[in-house]
């Protein structure tokens, strides 16, 4: 069943779980700070 | 020094104000966060806003915290569920956005029928049991951490997924859910 449920949150985020598939370019990826609150978040 | 002194020093620099600091703690959090607001509002538009959101409100109001860095990541998922929450209460959301959902329907050409089943009925399911099912099946997050983030009591949390759970699949057994 975790699995199941695993799989249907992976496609509803349009993403691979963290655990299956590790981001390989994290700095890609720029992440929002309280000190610039217009950037958009990770994705 | 060890992690866990380094990650002390880093929680005191961003109580005191500093933004990197700050940033540093909260940098592992923002997918899962990211993730749980995609789940709950449906939209990355409005995911993007509502973690972006729930930073700021957690920049503002780390002190809740205490300085207890074990339970950051519980505390900002729950201020995450809390934005999305109130994304869904803003008079436009129910108007705009249920009608784009509506129209979400995705072909299930190519897909296995039993797992869009699934993502529809993770669709259909209340907000608590969306968020308990995402924390403890998807983040793999202890019952103890999924009970802050949905702000129960342990035993409130356990009953809660053990519902979402059956919810999706009637007659499985509470071991099968529970099993860790």
């Amino acid at each position: 069943m975790r699995d199941d449920i695993r799989r249907a949150f992976d496609e509803m985020t349009d993403a691979p779980h963290p655990a299956d598939e590790p981001d390989p370019d994290p700095a890609a990826h720029p992440t929002p700070t309280p000190s610039s609150p217009a950037q958009s978040c990770p994705h | 020094m060890t992690l866990a002194m380094a990650e002390d020093t880093t929680l005191r620099e961003a109580l005191a104000g500093d933004p990197t600091a700050f940033d540093a703690l909260l940098a592992p959090l923002y997918d899962p966060g990211y993730r749980l607001a995609v789940v709950l509002l449906g939209d990355r538009a409005e995911a993007e806003d509502a973690v972006q959101e729930a930073a700021l409100k957690a920049w503002a109001r780390l002190g809740q915290l205490r300085g207890d860095r074990t339970r950051l990541r519980a505390w900002f998922l729950s201020v995450v569920a809390n934005e999305c929450r109130m994304s869904r209460r803003r008079p436009w959301w129910s108007v705009i956005r249920r009608a784009e959902l509506d129209g979400q329907k995705r072909s299930p050409e190519g897909i296995a029928i039993h797992e869009v089943d699934l993502r529809r009925a993770i669709a259909r399911l209340p907000e608590e049991d969306k968020v308990a099912l995402f924390t403890y099946f998807y983040l793999d997050l202890p019952l103890e951490e999924v009970a802050r983030v949905l702000r129960v009591p342990l035993g409130t949390a356990k009953s809660r997924v053990y519902r979402a759970a059956r919810r999706l699949r009637p007659g499985v057994a509470l071991e099968e859910v529970l099993d860790r």
